[in-house]
């Protein structure tokens, strides 16, 4: 297998070693969250072909929106050695499966009118409930992507796609009145969930990623680990 | 309107607040309701390992918290921006269901220092009377430390609380809080264990100067029998505790110790799917004569009592109140 580009290993360093620390602080002030380093000029290298979808497995995403997911899953977190990368890890699942419930529909949010802008700190004042959001961002995504390039955010390289989401979340444009820098923050929070959640919700399969971190999982006894100066090397458990 | 019959007290909101003046009042032979807007909860039935230790469920999602399409409030920062709608959690948690917030706390369990009850009188004969200004809003709270201590001990007791007395009496007590007001007795249970970052971080302080001790927990180091007879397990350190209900029954929560008791005390009536929504009041809004409240099927309810106790969480107590006419609400402009 060719090496893949240094850059990924960079990506995933960040966030391995940021999930030390607890999953709530990374990710739960969506307002307030820390973006991974900027990635360096990829080097040339064997094009990354987008991996294969399971298409017939999808509950609320459509084809396209599944590709074109799973077109960006797979650079924001990866395919390389030493852990399992975003789509293989069942990014695109987790995400596919969370809009089709609950927090898709924003059903314990206010989602009642009239809507204001806001201040950042004033977090979600959008109409839309993330289902709504992934399905109206990447319609006009993909718009924009192919009246620039002549082709479909799922058909773009490695190179492209690592372009289109720096500019995503660094120099917003407009996706249909919605900056994209939100549907960035949305999708990297729901990533970056997707990878480590208990495996019940269909990302982080096999638990390959809490191996990865040395992470216990839903283990209920610890007392013994709290003066243990060993790094946990004991397998998961996990709910699902 | 539906109307029911006339209770002693009734209590709007069984988080900690409520079910221990549930379990107190009850006790006295008064005839006691409470009304919680939210769902019936309790370790065995809904907190069990593994399911409990959810990150996503619990922590990410909020499953314990005020479900916002329901109950939702409005905030800004600062006076000049426009209020607007929390339309979904963030870092400000708001209770729900049966133990309220008393659920999903941490268990850091900490008492007042003695100039705490005294901003005003303390900053005064330390800083001199020049130093609180007219628009400072400081005051005393009118009870001291000493009226205090007996309650505290008697919820530290209560709850099992972990830790290590830094001030018995008056005598400062090694590995305490040397700064603490005087305590009449030891913790319950001792401190917990350290783990390597609070050794290591309590090793550098020492070698300043400082005096770092154990933080106050009623996440539990040993097995407890609280004096009203309920038991509570050693912590296993499965490190779900804030926002999590603990599986274990080693964090004190109102599930673990005081509603037990209520609850079995026949002067105690639980109705849960209560929202309360006004108080009433006597034609010259002096006294409190109960409460109207949506029950459970969504019909509105009148609960006559001679006590009312708002005990819904203070930003509910506040609303409460101001949508009953009671008192007038805060003008940050003139304090
Ligand atoms: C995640 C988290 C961690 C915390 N950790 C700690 C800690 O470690 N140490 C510490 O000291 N404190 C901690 N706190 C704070 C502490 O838990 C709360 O201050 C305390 O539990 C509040 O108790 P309460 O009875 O006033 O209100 P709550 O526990 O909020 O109870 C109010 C109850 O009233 C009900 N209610 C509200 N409105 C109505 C209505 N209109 N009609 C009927 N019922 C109503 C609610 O559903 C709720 O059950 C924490 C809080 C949170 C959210
Ligand atoms: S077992 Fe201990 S760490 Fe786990 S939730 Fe209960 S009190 Fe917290």
């Amino acid at each position: 297998m060719a090496a893949p580009p240094s850059h990924c290993f960079n990506r995933r360093g960040f966030l391995v070693s940021t999930a030390a620390t607890p999953l709530a602080g990374l990710v739960g002030q969506a307002e307030a969250q820390t973006p991974p380093a900027a990635p360096a000029a990829p080097p040339a290298g064997p094009e990354h072909a987008p991996p294969a979808t399971e298409q017939g497995a999808r509950i609320f995403l459509n084809n396209p929106e599944s590709d074109m997911l799973t077109a960006l899953v797979d650079r924001l977190i990866p395919a390389g050695e030493g852990g399992p990368g975003g789509v293989e890890s069942g990014v695109v699942t987790f995400i596919d499966h969370q809009l089709s419930g609950t927090f898709g529909a924003a059903s314990n949010w206010y989602m009642r009118g009239p809507f204001a802008e806001g201040k950042p700190s004033q977090g979600w004042q959008y109409a839309l409930t993330p289902a709504a959001m992934y399905r109206h961002s990447l319609e006009a995504l993909n718009r924009v992507v192919r009246a620039e390039s002549g082709k479909g955010v799922a058909e773009l390289d490695e190179v492209q796609r690592d372009a289109l989401l720096t500019r995503m979340e660094k120099q917003p444009f407009d996706l249909n009145g919605l900056s994209s820098s939100v549907f960035f923050g949305l999708l990297l929070n729901n990533t970056i969930e997707g990878y480590f959640p208990d495996p019940l919700y269909g990302g982080n399969r096999g638990a390959a990623t809490w191996k990865q971190i040395g992470y216990p999982g839903a283990n209920p006894v610890r007392g013994d680990l709290v003066t243990d100066k060993t790094p946990y090397d004991g397998d998961p458990v996990s709910i699902g | 309107m539906k109307e029911m019959p006339k209770a002693d007290v009734v209590i709007v909101g069984m988080g900690w607040t409520g079910s221990i003046a549930a379990r107190e009042l009850a006790a006295e032979g008064l005839r006691v309701v409470g009304l919680e807007r939210g769902g019936f909860r309790d370790t065995a039935s809904d907190f069990p390992a593994p399911n409990v230790l959810d990150e996503l469920k619990y922590s990410l999602r909020g499953a314990l918290f005020q479900d916002l399409s329901r109950d939702a409030l409005t905030f800004r920062n600062n006076p000049n921006e426009a209020a607007l709608p929390m339309r979904r959690l963030g870092a400000f948690l708001l209770g729900d269901g049966l133990g309220g917030a008393g659920v999903h706390w941490n268990g850091q369990h900490f008492r007042f220092l003695p100039a705490d009850f005294q901003m005003l009188s303390h900053n005064k004969q330390r800083y001199g009377d020049g130093a609180i200004t007219d628009d400072m809003t400081i005051q005393d709270w009118g009870v001291t430390y000493e009226d205090m201590e007996p309650h505290y001990d008697r919820f530290e007791y209560l709850c099992g609380t972990s830790g290590k007395a830094g001030n018995l009496r008056g005598q400062i007590q090694e590995g305490g809080n040397p700064f603490e007001g005087a305590r009449a007795r030891e913790y319950p249970t001792p401190p917990m264990e350290m783990g390597l970052v609070q050794q290591r971080f309590m090793e550098g302080a020492r070698k300043l100067g400082l005096k770092p001790y154990p933080q106050p927990s009623s996440n539990l180091s040993q097995d407890y029998t609280n004096p009203d007879g309920a038991q509570m397990q050693a912590c296993t350190y499965c490190g779900h505790c804030e926002r999590f209900g603990c599986y274990n029954w080693s964090k004190a929560s109102p599930l673990t110790t005081v509603l037990p008791v209520a609850l079995r005390n026949p002067n105690f009536e639980l109705r849960l799917g209560s929202r309360v929504t006004r108080v009433e009041l006597t034609p010259d809004k002096k006294h409190a004569t109960g409460v109207v409240y949506v029950d459970a099927l969504g019909h509105e309810t009148r609960q006559p009592a001679d006590m009312v106790l708002l005990c819904a969480f203070q930003i509910h107590n506040v609303r409460l109140m101001l949508l009953s006419g009671i008192g007038t609400p805060y003008d940050p402009a003139t304090g």
